[in-house]
């Protein structure tokens, strides 16, 4: 297909243009932003045939190494097509972002960014589209490097160094886990196609279960590297905030969810059914409580703008794992609440998509307009900046899970299903009710984040500090605004997202089980009414209504106000009547949750012992052959030889007296040789 | 390529009564994969060198002597190009020694003590195991009468075994393994064309070739013989990868390196006799892959010893201000080297590691997982360096001038190392 070699001469171009325009950097910005615009496009048409005419596929392999079994084979299914669009929609109001937001980095090469970014977004539609084990390693590994060289773009700066340092060792360990799992598998089959990794694992159920155990575990803990669970995702917190917010949006926001990906991949579409999945699903579950837990409490004590919405990248990563293994452990007993639990998170992997990048783009437009990301010396930006103000309250009721936004529906119905699923197995209620539970902790931590930096009075340093003009600039502002409104409207109709979700899952596990249409999920797009369980209606929610009735309530507070002739005055915010300078009066964001965090700091700090080797001299003495054997032995000869020139003694007669030696020895030899 | 092998054979000597005649030219993958790595970087090295061995290099200015240094690299080319095309052992073997001498010469250009004595030591560590070499073609020779590599499979068992153990001996110590590593890091006292090509790309690897040569012919390699090489390969994989973390001198860390992949070359080889034939084809892989990737990174460094005047991490930082070019070339050298894709020794490795797999048993995952361990460490220890030398704070150098040419050569071998898995992975396809 042509739509292959369009991509990749997109690429091709797009990096050689913005080389070649380097020095002047709007047009570089331009550029990239054109290239990514027909990549988004590409990937939003493949989509668009993936949904309406079926699966897309290159009938012949790009590439193909026989020896180890590898082919290049691109085939692009529902979920495939889903994920398309999600990288092409964030890379793209990304990079859009980024056209202004690189300003803040003056001295950095511009070219630099949009070749690994382009290399970037490159990656990660191969990791999607490619249908063998062997090229989807190569793709995921190459996805890791080039956003390495994104994270590092500071280059000067030691932080950015020693994150990105963290983040490319971490991930590539657990891909060299997934990678052993992947040639362990490939050894029973001689082949790394997906087909055929699929007939290895229906084997090893019956013969080595033990090793799939282990191999499955071991892409666990690679495909958990990259998502950001808990306790491998430690590199989330240094990584994302040390790279410029577009490229943090674009991580969070889309890279991490590869790692969901291949969870999804691997356990719904590649594993046959066996009481393996149901562990498996229990283990995934656990581990995605684990991260809901300890990402949202570890982001309550933050103060660092980004390394808070990065902690919190990791907690929602564990709502997202907590749907996926309730879906895996249910997927035989009950398929219907299987099918909703496992749709919730994939809706919630979109929905994180939207509200963290918009949250990650907020983040970059107070550092872009303030300087510093750090909370405590923020405080009302609300008048200088009110779209985006606007904006992130969006995104923080979002990712609270405050109705009628897009959070609450995928909590939702994540609730919905560890829940109900709970009767049969109680351990999934214990995690239903952290869920919850964590969802009130994550709208603290953005009430603390909001109020924080837009809310309060703005001190006098911030004030003096600020760059001028009304916001930020409207190309940061339209990507912001268009992320807002689709987190209002994923939540307003949900079942418009849930019917494209319930596609993708074709072709998976769920096999004939999975409910042909949205039936048991309601079939009208005002709503959702669950059928679990065989009862009608056990959970309707209606969002189109709520609004409606919310649209007329405020209409008649408007009206009335407007009747009553209330006059408004403008004054400044009230600062509880002290005319002290706001900096010194201002209820920090450090000051926030203080009884808590005194009490759970050590619990939960994420810090690696540093390790400090001694180094061995004794095996480098060991190894220094040149000590050990070779010049003792050369000495040896030399000594040798010293002694045998002892022999010399410059006296004829004892010469003679050789001579006559030698020959009665010669003799004696072949005297001998003639016997025998 | 799926074509069988070319051979033309002439020559006789009086005094060996051989069958067929001795001297002559052989193309096969194989040969044709020596070829590719021999000729085409010694062309960019002699190119690099012009630039290189001037006055203006402020780490070593030379103002007399090339014809001497040219001299003896173009004789090297021609040696190793004889080795490359040798269709037996005798050829093999007085090619293999031209090689040495032409090493020992290179490795002394500079002229003073310490050349001197790294020259000697490289002769003598790598002359003296020769004999070895000279003993195993010479029972060969008595017991079958012909010199041919896949001879060797016809002599009985333990003569064979003996055979083959002599002829490691001999490979190992001109690929520096093993027992026999302590002369490559002094060998690093050479001019840094010499030992990019000398001492990563071409020599070295001509003891690999030769256990390749021998493993290809043909006849069934004892699963302890393979053993044995796959062992000390590891063994000598983890000794490079120790003496990494000791070095301040980028081409000494460079030349443990080379030790370490050379090693992978050798355990391609050994898990290849041991059945997987996948094995062979990654250890050659490997042998191409490798060539052009650490030419790269150590003319890089011969580039930075050019404008900077020192090799010595501990003195450089921020380079990649100065010099963008540069720091891209060593990033790419470093990607390749330490298997990182799409860059060419992950196929290579990703064959090994396959290969270790497919050995269906304890001994083969242990094998993997150790060479796996070693992959991540000198991963580890890449980037760091790579962070310490290139990024962070730029120390006093700012821009740095480099000539065109270094550029110019870079740019082919960045190209070249992108390129040889394309090259490389068809023509391995039949071997084996």
């Amino acid at each position: 297909m042509v739509i292959v070699e369009l991509f990749v001469a997109t690429v091709f171009f797009g990096i050689v243009l913005t080389g070649l325009s380097a020095r002047s950097r709007k047009l570089c910005g331009a550029i990239g932003v054109l290239t990514v615009a027909v990549i988004t496009a590409i990937l939003f048409f493949v989509a668009f045939r993936v949904f309406t005419v079926g699966p897309q596929r290159l009938p012949e392999p790009v590439f193909a190494v026989p020896s180890l079994g590898a082919s290049l084979s691109i085939s692009v299914d529902p979920l495939g097509g889903l994920f398309f669009i999600l990288i092409g929609l964030i890379s793209f109001l990304g990079t859009l972002y980024s056209y202004r937001y690189m300003e803040i980095y003056p001295r950095q090469s511009l070219a630099r960014f949009y070749h690994c970014l382009l290399l970037f977004i490159a990656g990660m539609v191969g990791v999607v589209a490619v249908t063998d084990m062997f090229f989807f390693f190569a793709f995921w590994e190459f996805m890791t490097l080039s956003s390495y060289f994104l994270v590092i773009y500071e280059m000067e700066d030691p932080v950015s160094l020693r994150a990105g340092f963290k983040y490319f060792i971490m991930t590539h360990v657990g891909t060299i886990a997934m990678f052993i799992g992947a040639i362990l598998l490939q050894s029973q089959v001689g082949s790394f196609a997906f087909s055929r990794l699929r007939e290895a694992m229906a084997g090893m159920i019956e013969t080595h279960p033990v090793q799939l155990s282990i191999i499955l575990g071991l892409f666990l803990l690679g495909f958990g590297t990259k998502a950001g669970m808990y306790p491998v995702g430690t590199w989330l917190p240094d990584a994302h905030p040390a790279a410029p917010s577009g490229i943090s949006a674009i991580l969070s926001g889309v890279m991490i969810k590869m790692g969901v990906y291949g969870f999804l991949r691997l356990f719904f579409f590649l594993l046959p059914f066996s009481s393996l999945s149901v562990a498996y699903g229990i283990i995934i579950a656990a581990f995605g409580t684990l991260s809901l837990l300890m990402g949202t409490l570890s982001a309550l004590m933050q103060h660092d703008s980004k390394r808070l919405l990065a902690f919190h990248s990791i907690g929602q990563i564990g709502y997202i794992l907590l749907g996926i293994g309730t879906g895996l452990a249910f997927l035989r007993t009950n398929p219907v609440l299987s099918a909703v639990a496992t749709m919730a998170a994939i809706y919630h992997v979109v929905n994180h998509a939207a509200f963290k990048g918009l949250l990650f783009l907020n983040a970059g437009s107070i550092l872009y307009k303030t300087g510093t990301r750090d909370l405590n010396q923020l405080g009302g930006l609300y008048s200088v900046m009110p779209v985006t103000a606007w904006a992130t309250l969006i995104a923080s009721l979002s990712i609270a899970g405050m109705p009628p936004f897009n959070g609450f529906a995928s909590k939702w119905l994540i609730y919905q299903s560890t829940i109900l699923g709970g009767v049969q197995s109680p351990l999934f209620i214990f995690f239903g009710l952290l869920a919850v539970f964590i969802s009130s902790v994550t709208l603290a931590s953005f009430v603390k984040f909001f109020s924080s930096s837009f809310g309060g009075a703005m001190g006098k340093t911030l004030e003096a500090g600020l760059r001028p003009g009304f916001d930020v600039p409207l190309s940061m502002r339209f990507s912001q605004n268009v992320l807002a409104l689709l987190c209002l409207l994923l939540g307003i109709f949900p079942w418009v997202p849930l019917h494209f979700i319930l596609s993708s899952l074709s072709g998976s596990e769920y096999g004939a089980a999975l409910p042909q249409s949205m039936h048991a999920l309601g079939g009208s797009w005002l709503g959702l009414n669950l059928m679990m369980g065989g009862v009608e209606g056990s959970g309707v929610w209606l969002p189109v209504v709520g609004v409606v009735v919310l649209g007329i309530c405020l209409l008649l507070a408007f009206v009335i106000s407007r009747s009553g002739k209330a006059g408004t005055r403008t004054v400044p915010v009230w600062t509880c009547g002290e005319v002290y300078e706001p900096d010194e009066v201002r209820y920090r964001a450090g000051s926030f949750y203080l009884p808590f965090v005194s009490r759970f700091e050590a619990m939960v700090s994420f810090g690696l012992p540093s390790i400090h080797l001694k180094r061995p001299d004794r095996i480098y003495r060991g190894l220094d052959f040149d000590q050990l054997i070779y010049y003792p032995f050369v000495d040896w000869f030399i000594r040798l030889s010293q002694n045998f020139r002892r022999t010399h003694l410059g006296i004829p007669q004892a010469y003679m007296l050789f001579q006559v030696l030698g020959i009665a020895l010669v003799g004696a030899a072949i005297l001998w040789l003639s016997l025998t | 390529m799926g074509k069988p092998p070319t051979l033309f054979l002439f020559g006789q000597m009086p005094w060996i009564a051989a069958d067929t005649k001795l001297f002559g030219v052989l193309l096969d993958p194989l040969s044709l994969l020596m070829l590719a790595v021999t000729v085409i970087i010694g062309l960019l090295t002699a190119v690099f060198s012009i630039d290189y061995l001037s006055d203006k290099n402020r780490e070593h200015p030379v103002t007399s002597g090339w014809m001497r240094y040219y001299l003896w690299l173009l004789f090297f080319i021609f040696s190793m190009v004889g080795l490359a095309l040798s269709p037996n052992l005798l050829q093999f073997l007085i090619f293999w020694e031209l090689t040495t001498i032409c090493s020992a010469a290179l490795i002394s250009f500079y002229d003073d003590e310490k050349s001197y004595r790294a020259g000697f030591k490289a002769l003598l560590m790598t002359h003296a195991p020769g004999l070895f070499f000279v003993v195993g073609l010479a029972l060969v020779f008595v017991y079958t009468g012909t010199f041919d590599f896949a001879a060797i499979g016809k002599l009985p068992d333990t003569v064979k075994a003996s055979v083959l153990i002599l002829l490691l001996l001999a490979g190992w110590a001109k690929s520096a393994q093993g027992p026999f590593y302590t002369w490559i890091p002094e060998a690093m006292v050479a001019p840094t064309p010499v030992s990019a090509y000398l001492h990563a790309a071409a020599m070295v690897k001509a003891g690999a070739f030769l256990i390749a040569r021998v493993f290809c012919s043909g006849f069934e390699v004892s699963t302890g013989i393979g053993l044995l090489t796959a062992v000390v390969a590891v063994l000598t994989m983890y000794i490079g990868l120790l003496f990494y973390f000791l070095q301040d001198d980028l081409k000494k860390l460079l030349a443990y390196s080379t030790i370490t992949n050379v090693g992978y070359i050798f355990l391609g080889l050994g898990i290849g006799a041991m059945g997987p034939v996948v094995g062979l084809r990654g250890g050659l892989l490997h042998l191409l892959c490798h060539a052009f990737a650490k030419t790269i990174l150590f003319l890089t460094v011969g580039v930075i010893s050019y404008c900077t005047g020192t090799r010595l991490m501990s003195r450089l930082s921020g380079l990649a201000r100065g010099s963008p070019f540069l720091a891209f070339a060593f990033i790419v050298g470093f990607l390749s080297v330490t298997g990182i894709p799409p860059f060419s020794c992950f196929w290579s490795k990703f064959y090994i590691f396959v290969a270790a797999f497919a050995l269906n048993s304890a001994l083969g995952t242990v094998l993997g997982l150790l060479v796996l361990g070693e992959s991540v460490g000198a991963f580890i220890w890449f980037i760091l360096v790579t962070q310490r030398v290139f990024f962070g704070k730029a120390g006093s150098e700012m821009t740095l001038v480099i000539p065109g040419l270094f550029k110019w050569v870079l740019g082919v071998l960045i190209l070249l190392a992108l390129l040889s898995p394309l090259f490389g992975i068809p023509l391995l396809e039949g071997v084996g």
